[in-house]
Formats: C-alpha cells, structure tokens, sequence
C-alpha cells in the first residue's frame, strides 16, 4: 500500500513536470506519499483555493486525556498574502465516536499559535510525534466532539520558509482547509457544517484575520463564531514590545516570516549584519522554545546593519508600511468573536488587544472580550474550556450580546518586566488540595479558599513559593465517635525548588513545601475547646511534576505523592493517641494548583 | 437531644485532656469501669474518672517496659489503653478489612507512643534505672515500628540517635551502635574513624 501511494505520488509529480494537464479543480484528490515526501509536493498546474491535493491517514497522539480519533494529513491549495498561489500542509481530526449533538458535525478550525520556523516544528508533524504543544487544546475540543482541521500554515513544505505572521495569509491557510477537509474520502466532514476559528497568539491574529476576510474570500463556509486570544493586532506596538524582552524570538521569527513574504519591502539581505545573518540561520533552524532561550531578550540592533535600532528599522517606509499591513481592527467582525488576553501576558501587550476591542465594537461588531489573570502561556491553556463552551454556544445557535458595553475600567498590564528573567508568576493561585490520612483512611480536604503563589524563574530555573490555608475544620469518621477537628496548615518558610521548560515544551518542577499540621481545637460542631497540639515537626511535601507546559493553564499541575507525619506533641493526655492516629509513613497528598478565573469585560 | 449529649460528653472529654494537659496534677480517682463509654448518655463520662484512666493506662504502658509488643488476636482492653483509647483504636480498626491485625498495630504503637512520651519527658540520667531501661526498650522496638509503618526509616533513625546520645556514653561504642541499628531498620553506612578518637 504504501509503495504504491508512493508510487502515484511520484507519476503524479512526473506527469505535471511534463506539462499534462491533469490536475484541475475538478481532480480527485489522492492519497500522498507516506514518507516526508508528503511534503515536497508536486509541481501542479493551477487549481482552485481550497483543492486538496493530497491526503494520508495519520497517527496523532494527542495525550492521556483525548478520547479516540481518526486524523488525516493534507496537502491542499491556498493563496498567500500577496495573491499568489501555494501549497500548504495540515491535519484534519475527526473524534472516532459519532456526533451526539444536533445536525452535522462541527468544525473548528484550530490556528496554530508559533510553533518554529524549521520543518520539523510542523503542527502536522508535531502531532504526529505526540510532542505538539497545544495538543491538549486540540484534545479539548475533539473531546467536545467537535471535528478538529489545524493548518500548519503556510511554508512547511520542503524547501520552504514559514511567512511566519503574514496574517492575510495564515487566514487563507485555515479558511482553505475548511475546503480541503471536506474532500477527504471517507472522512465525513461537510463543507456545510457549522465551524468556529479559534486561536492563541499567532492563531489569535490568524483568527481575527478570518473573521475579517472571511465574507470575501471563503463567503460560502457556515463560520459561526471566533475566539481571538493574545491577539497581536498592533505590530509596531507588539514589536516594541518584544524588543530586548523575554519574547525576542518572536520579534526576530516576525522579521524572517515577513522578510520572506514580502522581500522587497523587508530586503533581510540588506538589512542583516553578519550576526543578523546567522541568528536567521539559526532562527530558521529552530522550533519555538529552543528559539524563545536563543534569542531571549536579544536586541534587534544587535542584527542589523549599522545597528540601527527598532525604531529606526520600524521607520523604513517599505518595513512601516508591511507592518501596518498586518494590524487588525479595520473590519468589521461578520460573526461573534470571543477575545480574550491575559493581564500577565509578557510577550504579546494586552494594551493594544484591548484597543482591537474597541475598534470591533466601534464598528458594530459582537465582541466578548475575557480578561484572564495570568501570563502569555498559562493564558492559552486556561481559556480552552471558556473558549470551547462560548463556541458551543454559537454552535447551538444562542444569541450572545458581547461586551462592548461596558462600565469597567479597561484591563491593564500586571505583566512582569522585560528585558530579565523569563518569569512565570503563579500569584495567589487556587490550590485545591487534599491528604489523606494513613491510618484514620479518611481524606482531609483543604480548604477551598487555599492558595499557592510562586515565582517560577525559567531563567534561573528555580522555584519560590509559598502556601496558603486557612484554618479549617474536618470531621474524623471513628465508628461510634463523631469528632470535628479544627486543623491548621502553617507553611514553615518558602516552597523551593527547581524548575526547567525544556525544547520540547516539556515543564518540570521539583520541589518542597514544608508545613507543621497543628490540631486547633476539637468538639463536636460550634463548641470547639482549644487543643493545640501539632507535628512535632514540619511535615514535607515534595512537589514534584513533570509534563507538558500545557499543564500550567489547564489545571493539571498537580503535585502528589507520599509522605510521612512525625509524632505530634502538645496534645495533653491524648498526645499518645493523636500520634498512633495521625503519624507515620504512607500519607498521600495531592494539591492541585490552577490559575484564578478569568472575568469579562 | 442526641446531638446535645454527644456535644457534651466530646466537651469533657477533650476539656478533661486540656486540664491535665495545662496542669498535670495526678487525681485520686481509682480505675475501676471497664464499661463501653456511651457518647449518647453524658451522665455516663465523668470528666475525673476518664483523667483518671488516661494517667493509670499511661503508668501501666511504662510496667511493661522490657515486654515484647503484643501478638496475635487483642480481644479484652490492655491495662495501658484507657477506655476511650480503646473504643477509638476499635472503631478505626473496624473500618480495615484486617481489623484483628490492625488493631494489634493500633495497641502497640501507642504502647511504644507512651513510653516514648514518657522516655522524652524525663532528663537523661544514666542512674535513672527505670528511663535506661525504657530507652533500651524503644531503641529495641524501633525496627518492628518500621516495619509495621508506624514510623518513617527517616524518622526511625533520627530516634535511634536521639536514644542512643543519651544511653551510650561511650562516643566510639555509640557510633557502632547506631550503625548496628540503622542496619536492622535497613540503613547501611559507616561511620569512619575521625581525628577526635586518635
């Protein structure tokens, strides 16, 4: 089988060199090579936006928590900003279990957030290598059972470079899928079908950019709703932004994606120094993490000739005017759009996102925006049950009236200072805990107002935090003797700790936070009598995780294991009995830490 | 009504273990009911009669000091569990699946958990019989309370060095000593020779 889908591959590709003309619009697509020659794709004559050229059933690995699905990747027909024709990659997903809900089957057209300027860094690829880092936003939403269509965008092909941000031709990569898909044999996905974009950073400019030429250029797809989030909508602003900052790599991956677009107006050749040169090379070289520690808080004139600053490059007409080219907020929205930023964000300004708002709403548009407390990447992670039930809304058809009408001040910046560390604040984070008593076999659940704040310095890859519980109370189940406990857990000094964010977008925390368990007062309901007896030392609780970054955001950084409770001391004539009860080895804890809800406004 | 009851008599239990607590005056209460304490009927506690057993099953945990834990099935209350120690060890044992076992463990650590109580109260002296004797004891006992999870290995062996400062004055013989009881808790090291012993 796979032989001969090489085989058509390759007569496919020896037929167009020859110049027969075979492959039109109205050409059955075919099954692709199962090998990376799925990504060198044939010289074809033109063809219609949207013809799928080539399919493959694929394996995509999406992590512990997706339900079943089948995936296929695609080679298909697109445009680029300028109007020329291209050839793009991606990956339709399909949940293996039939749709429960109403009508067809929908479809979200998931736009990649960055991902790296080399092939290797493909979603498709990714994906397929169980290592894509949004994997567990895609997860959410296949198992909502939404089919799932994610364009690797435009320049993953075999000798090309990413236009990396060109944001009219991102929105035609992912509007194009939706075209593509529903040629795929087999794969049951209507061209009719109800669908949704939804992306983060650069898939947050992707899909406002749908929404904003949707009307124009794919009229026909059923494109019911957007979600936007950590939008960049203000390029000169964001690029300010990123200067010399922790997300540098962003800014220099803007200057190559765009300096491949648009040549004549961003001339790298011209532009770049010697250094300039190679941190493109090794920029091209690079997926998005090993990038972000490369080029952290790098400075633009360190690469260009002259060192000319930001500025002064920002300031070229031919750069000025490429760059205001990709800022939104020049349409209207045809269908509601979800936006949302978090206030922490340290790559992408919430400032100029909140000014994307604004100018939505002046043009009539229903905007939702959602303010979320954290940072850039936490953030992408969080939203995903929001996003996913604000598009399920959308997909039932509800009305929703948005927020542009609104009395709250605007959101404003809590972001960590650039140009330093690489900083992820967890600041005053739910913690949702538990420890579960070895030989009582009772379960202790900490309060739900219980809170962990923490600074985790990437840079430095260390971890300071601390825990916060107030005092509690909890009953201990003895057969025959009913008897509420008022309990404490005193933190005694910092959580400390090392933590790493590896190439691969793997996080890993190890750590320790000591506490002393201290018996406040026992009784039976409001009469409590002080007691106040405790471990007669700290107890200590390791926290150690070991995931994908995705974990942050999504509420799966969980610390849990066993651990043990020393003797208790000042428990009077029960100090014996207390320490038979309660110490020893084999207490299990789990404490789950999750960023604070988001608001709107 | 029943809850009231249940509130009162919890009350007075726990006020009775903050009164000795806080005043550690030793009444002269004799201990004599072997009855099941009732929690539905409060005129059934009398706050000085359960002091009382509390002081009397300590001081009968320190008469055992040289005893082996107990074995097999525990069915009649030890001398050195009080009443309400034994219905609370009882109900938490009930509700194992190996209840018979779990209840010896209860019995035992609490036993081990008193003479240790008392052993730390007390100023080292090397002529007090009754505290050596006792310490012995404890070192001895320390690997069956690791084996039975009652005590961390971690925890264990930083008893065994608290025991063994004060029971072996001899600095060298200590050292030896605690390497022979780490080793039977599973700690394996040694402790070489330093420039105090030459």
């Amino acid at each position: 089988m796979k032989h001969s889908l090489k085989k058509s591959a390759l007569l496919c590709a020896l037929l167009a060199g020859i110049g027969l003309p075979f492959a039109t619009a109205s050409a059955a697509p075919m099954p692709g090579p199962q090998d990376i020659s799925f990504y060198t794709p044939p010289v074809l004559p033109g063809g219609m936006q949207g013809e799928l050229i080539w399919y493959r059933p694929a394996t995509v690995q999406l992590g512990d928590n997706a339900s079943a699905v089948q995936a296929w990747n695609v080679l298909y027909r697109s445009t680029d900003a300028r109007g020329n024709p291209n050839l793009v990659t991606g990956t339709v997903i399909v949940p293996t279990a039939a749709w429960a809900g109403a009508g067809e089957r929908p479809l979200i057209g998931y736009a990649v957030g960055t991902h790296g300027l080399a092939q290797q860094c493909a979603p498709s690829m990714q994906l397929a290598a169980g290592k894509d880092y949004e994997s567990a936003n895609i997860a959410a939403a296949t198992n909502a059972g939404y089919a799932v269509l994610v364009s690797d965008n435009p320049g993953y092909t075999t000798g090309a470079t990413p236009t990396y941000l060109a944001g009219r031709a991102q929105a035609h990569a992912n509007l194009d899928l939706f075209r593509a898909a529903a040629q795929i044999p087999g794969a049951g996905i209507s061209g009719n079908a109800r669908a949704a974009l939804w992306g983060y950073s650069q898939g947050g400019q992707t899909a406002a950019w749908v929404g904003e030429i949707k009307n124009s250029y794919a009229p026909e797809l059923n494109i019911v709703g957007i979600a936007a989030g950590g939008t960049p909508a203000d390029f000169p602003r964001t690029a300010r932004y990123l200067e010399a900052s922790t997300g540098a790599s962003f800014l220099l991956g803007a200057v190559i994606g765009l300096g491949e677009q648009y040549p004549e107006d961003i001339p790298l050749d011209e532009l770049a120094n010697a250094d300039g040169q190679a941190a493109i090379i090794t920029g091209k070289s690079q997926c998005v993490f090993e990038s972000l520690f490369t080029f952290m808080n790098d400075s633009i004139s360190e690469y260009t000739v002259g060192n000319q600053t930001l500025d002064e490059v920002i300031a070229i007409p031919s750069v000025n005017q490429t760059l205001l080219a990709q800022n939104l907020g020049s349409k209207k929205m045809p269908v509601p759009i979800y936006q949302y930023h978090g206030k922490a964000d340290e790559f992408i300004p919430i400032d100029q996102h909140v000014e994307l708002k604004r100018s939505y709403c002046r043009k009539f548009s229903n905007v939702t925006f959602a303010v979320y407390p954290s940072e850039h990447i936490v953030t992408q992670f969080q939203a995903a049950p929001h996003v996913l039930s604000w598009l399920g809304d959308r997909f039932a058809g509800k009305t929703t009236y948005g927020t542009c009408l609104t009395l709250k001040p605007a959101p404003t910046s809590t972001a960590n200072p650039g140009g330093g560390n690489f900083v992820v604040s967890l600041d005053e984070w739910p913690l949702n805990a538990r420890i579960e008593l070895n030989t009582l076999a009772q379960t202790v659940e900490l309060p739900n107002t219980s809170t962990f704040s923490a600074d985790t310095d990437i840079t430095d890859q260390s971890l300071t935090g601390s825990l916060s519980v107030p005092g509690f109370t909890s009953s201990l189940k003895i057969i025959g003797i009913p008897l509420d406990i008022r309990l404490q857990v005193d933190a005694v000094g910092p959580t400390t700790g090392t933590v790493s964010l590896d190439n691969e977008g793997q996080l890993s925390i190890n750590g320790l936070s000591r506490a002393d368990i201290t018996v406040r007062s026992a009784g039976f309901s409001f009469l409590q009598i002080p007691f106040g007896c405790k471990t007669s030392s700290p107890v200590d609780f390791p926290i150690n995780f070991s995931g994908p970054v995705s974990s942050l955001g999504n509420g799966n950084l969980t610390f849990s294991g066993t651990t043990s409770f020393p003797a208790l001391s000042g428990c009077g004539l029960f100090n014996s009995l207390f320490t038979t009860l309660m110490s020893g080895p084999g207490q299990q804890y789990s404490f789950n830490v999750s960023p604070p809800a988001p608001t709107s406004w | 009504m029943k809850a009231l009851a249940l509130m009162l008599a919890v009350t007075m239990l726990v006020a009775t273990g903050w009164y000795y607590h806080s005043s550690r005056i030793k009444p002269d209460s004799p201990v004599t009911d072997n009855a099941v304490i009732d929690f539905n009927d409060p005129s059934a506690l009398d706050p000085q009669q359960l002091e009382a057993e509390q002081i009397a099953a300590a001081d009968a945990a320190l008469t055992l000091a040289g005893e082996p834990p107990l074995a097999g099935n525990i069915t009649e209350r030890p001398d050195f569990v009080s009443r309400i120690e034994w219905q609370i060890l009882k109900g938490v044992a009930a509700a194992r699946e190996n209840s018979e076992q779990e209840l010896l463990r209860l019995v035992n650590y609490l036993r081990f958990s008193k003479q240790l109580e008392w052993w730390q109260s007390q100023q080292p002296d090397p002529n007090h019989h009754k505290h050596v004797q006792i310490g012995w004891n404890l070192l001895n006992e320390i690997p069956e309370r690791v084996e039975q999870q009652d005590m961390a290995v971690g925890q264990a062996q930083r008893l065994q060095v608290v025991l063994l400062e004060a029971l072996e004055p001899d600095a060298a013989k200590r050292r030896h000593h605690l390497e022979r009881e780490a080793a039977r808790i599973g700690v394996t090291f040694r402790i070489e020779s330093s420039s105090y012993n030459h």
